[in-house]
């Protein structure tokens, strides 16, 4: 027993010694901060390192893509190069972080670009400049040269998540319908583009009109509506072949179509005999399942990230409002309560907030809302802004806007989830209907 | 024996199952996983004629960060880690030749590490040895000796008329129990001659003699003892330590100046703002100029999405606010502070 005891005596002594010192410690004084300033990031871009065959103009094209990103964002602002005391030319050079504070960068980007043949590799790091230290690890991309402004955006994109703690989505792509011509004779067509404009690409002819594409969740295929049959029908594209598919033969318009989160299923609209019900459509299959009913338009579908539920638009109560349901049917229940028609709602990719048009008082809105209704916010107010889409982050929102008038035009744009930095997004021609993808991999 | 045996045997299974399951969880480093996942793909012919004309540049900062050596030795190991990282790059390329980009493009991980040997650092260590020096100097003045040599005695002197032999009191305080009870039992016969008239030695006697009874009752005792002395050493280490000099509290302008000067600081992460989940605590130390003489330390025990960032805006916060301009004569009040910084009132717009 006397071990026993021992073992007691010596524990609680342990036990004891450990606890005394805290216990008499006295309290720090404790200041609380519940109000700061929200304005953008200042940031230095040093200027790159140009190593191998790459030419100090080949360098300025890849950090003014960075730049164009991050600045875009508005989260953060550039401190002009003029405005630069140290060069920091080369990459592996230490920081001297007191040139950088002295002009009140919050971060600094340092890279180098090395181009070897046909073969571009990026490097980066980036670095807090009060704390003096890095701020997670350097990277290095490496591609073909003609890769070089996804290689940028994936910096642009390393740099982002690291500085907010959100995922990014500067390497992304939007789909959309590029517009021509006269009002009453426009010319659509079906087109791909990087997220800042970029790199556009025609996916159709202007021969039929088409609207609404939407990305599959792996980014490789297209589904939308054509006119190619002389009725609206979802059509399934692929995007690096061009070839498509006709979803659904059955009698009947279908549009509206959107993927389910794992890519198996569309959910869609089918209008028959004069009434609009959402219907999904196993892919491998092309089981049909009919998950609304009754003699009301119900439109607009779109899953939660989860699958479980889609949301979507229905005249069911007299009026256009959203409303929520199983995704397998049934239990639609109403959370939109505004004075106001809602319309084209889709879930964020966070999962937390609904993206939709809003028509109200002859003007139309970009708003957001909570899933269950609350916290609504109306982003935007023009003559007619239309068709939402998430940024792959849910941070940002792309919509179309188009202008009054017979010569009105649909411009693409894009705004914050908090309202702020609305700006124009560059298309080829007119856009409409833009769709965004998930990052790019 | 045999409940020792068996407590003991439970009790190090236990210890021996968190050292071995518990241990791994809660030194996981969460950012790992993200540097597995963007892992240097460069080829090793690549990386070769990359770094071939980087290696002496890369070498370049290494004496830079040695100067500092003699005064501190600590920076050595950061100076070091660059080396072994590129070469850990290398190997993964070569063995993980994922395209995440394209079938062509390769992402990949640099040795970043080569400017945390950026010189700011031993500086900032050096400066915190400076500072420190002065506590040792402190420890002398006050002089706790007197104190403590008094409770000790008094001790003694409880245990002397406890027990007769002063050998004892030569052990340590929590010893000193433990033994004191053997030699109790095996004293009680000697002790026994002279009061033995006495009933109340009388009833100790009879108390002794029922074995099992008295190891019950010192078990008791014996714990109570153990508590009492370590309060009693506890006591008396309160009265070594240096009691720091009293020091007034802030006045309320002062404390608000000191707020209002932060929040002009305090650029609020995106993302964070309106978010209950990323209160930050950091707590730092300033000198007496208003300079914070180390790296803000973040207290906060939330560990959720976006607290790495959070944290880092509110040591950037405590950073560029410095020197902060308070009274001298309160140093001790705010010679330390914890900063908690909440962004959940912050309305989003």
């Amino acid at each position: 027993m006397n071990y026993l005891f021992k073992i007691c005596i010596v524990g609680l002594t342990f036990f004891l010694s450990l606890n005394a010192p805290l216990m008499a410690e006295t309290k720090p004084l404790r200041i609380k901060i519940t109000q700061g300033v929200i304005k953008p990031m200042p940031i230095a871009l040093a200027q790159f390192s140009a190593l191998g065959d790459s030419s100090p103009a080949y360098v300025d094209q890849i950090t003014s893509v960075i730049m164009a990103d991050l600045v875009g964002s508005g989260l953060f602002r550039e401190i002009p190069k003029s405005a630069h005391v140290s060069a920091n030319t080369d990459f592996n050079m230490p920081v001297k972080f007191a040139d950088w504070r002295v002009i009140n960068a919050d971060a600094l980007i340092t890279g180098s670009v090395n181009i070897q043949g046909d073969k571009l590799i990026l490097q980066f790091r980036l670095f807090d400049v009060f704390a003096q230290k890095p701020l997670g690890e350097g990277l290095q991309f490496q591609a073909s040269t003609g890769n070089w402004r996804r290689m940028a955006h994936k910096i642009s994109d390393a740099v982002y998540s690291r500085l907010t703690g959100e995922t990014a989505y500067f390497d992304s792509k939007v789909v959309y319908i590029s517009e021509q011509g006269p009002k009453n004779a426009r010319k659509k067509r079906l087109t791909i583009m990087d997220y800042d404009g970029a790199n556009s690409r025609f996916l159709t002819d202007d021969n039929d009109i088409v609207l609404a594409p939407r990305f599959s969740p792996n980014n490789e295929e297209i589904v939308y509506t054509s006119y190619e049959t002389g009725v609206p029908k979802v059509y399934l594209m692929n995007v690096d072949t061009l070839n498509k598919r006709l979803l659904d033969d059955q009698p009947g318009m279908t549009f509206a179509p959107r993927f389910s989160p794992d890519g198996r299923n569309i959910v869609m609209s089918l209008t028959n005999r004069g009434n609009t019900d959402i219907y999904s459509i196993v892919l491998d299959t092309g089981r049909k399942t009919r998950l609304t009913s009754g003699a009301s338009i119900d439109t607009a579908p779109s899953y939660s990230p989860d699958g479980r539920q889609i949301v979507f638009e229905s005249d069911r109560g007299g009026r256009q409002q959203i409303y929520i349901m199983s995704a397998s049917g049934g239990n639609p229940k109403r959370i939109s309560f505004g004075k106001g028609s809602y319309g084209t709602p889709v879930w964020s990719p966070r999962g937390d907030m609904i993206a939709f048009t809003k028509i109200s008082q002859g003007r139309f809105h970009i708003g957001v809302m909570r899933t269950d209704g609350s916290n609504e916010r109306l982003l935007t107010a023009s003559f007619l802004d239309e068709g939402p889409t998430w940024s792959p982050n849910g941070r940002v929102i792309m919509f179309f806007r188009e202008t009054a008038g017979t010569n009105g035009v649909p411009e693409i744009f894009s705004v914050d989830v908090t309202g702020r930095n609305l700006k124009r997004v560059n298309t080829v021609n007119h856009g409409s209907d833009p769709a965004w993808s998930g990052l790019l991999k | 024996m045999d409940i020792g045996v068996k407590i003991s045997g439970t009790t190090h299974a236990i210890l021996i199952g968190i050292a071995i399951f518990g241990a791994p969880i809660f030194s996981s480093d969460k950012e790992n996983p993200i540097q597995i996942s963007e892992v240097s793909l460069i080829s090793s012919e690549d990386f070769a004629a990359l770094t071939s004309s980087n290696i002496p540049i890369l070498k370049k900062p290494e004496p830079v960060v040695e100067e500092p050596e003699p005064v501190v030795e600590e920076p050595e190991p950061v100076v070091e880690e660059p080396e072994p990282v590129v070469e850990e790059i290398i190997t993964d390329s070569e063995e993980n030749p994922i395209a995440p980009i394209s079938t062509e493009d390769n992402i990949g991980e640099l040795n970043q590490e080569t400017n945390e040997s950026a010189p700011p650092k031993p500086a900032k260590v050096i400066s915190n040895i400076a500072v420190e020096a002065p506590k040792e100097t402190i420890k002398p003045e006050m002089k706790p000796e007197p104190s403590v040599v008094e409770v000790e005695k008094k001790d003694e002197q409880v245990k002397e008329l406890e027990i007769k032999p002063s050998a004892a009191a030569e052990e340590s305080s929590t010893k000193i129990v433990t033994e004191a009870e053997e030699q109790k039992s095996e004293l009680v016969p000697s002790s026994t001659s002279k009061p033995k008239s006495r009933p109340k030695n009388l009833k100790v006697i009879k108390e002794i003699k029922t074995k099992p009874k008295i190891k019950k009752q010192k078990e008791s005792d014996l714990i109570k003892d153990a508590i009492a002395a370590e309060i009693a050493e506890k006591e008396i280490k309160d009265l070594e330590e240096p009691k720091k000099p009293i020091s007034q509290p802030l006045t309320k302008e002062e404390e608000q100046n000191l707020v209002l000067n932060i929040r002009q600081c305090w650029n609020v992460p995106v993302g964070l703002e309106n978010d209950s989940s990323n209160v930050i605590i950091v707590g730092i130390k300033l000198s007496i100029d208003g300079n914070l003489e180390e790296d803000p330390v973040n207290l906060s025990p939330n560990s959720g999405v976006g607290m790495i960032q959070a944290y880092e805006a509110a040591r950037r916060a405590v950073l560029r606010c410095q020197p902060y301009k308070l009274p001298a004569d309160k140093y001790e009040t705010w010679r330390e502070m914890e900063i908690e910084l909440d962004p959940s009132e912050m309305v989003l717009r």
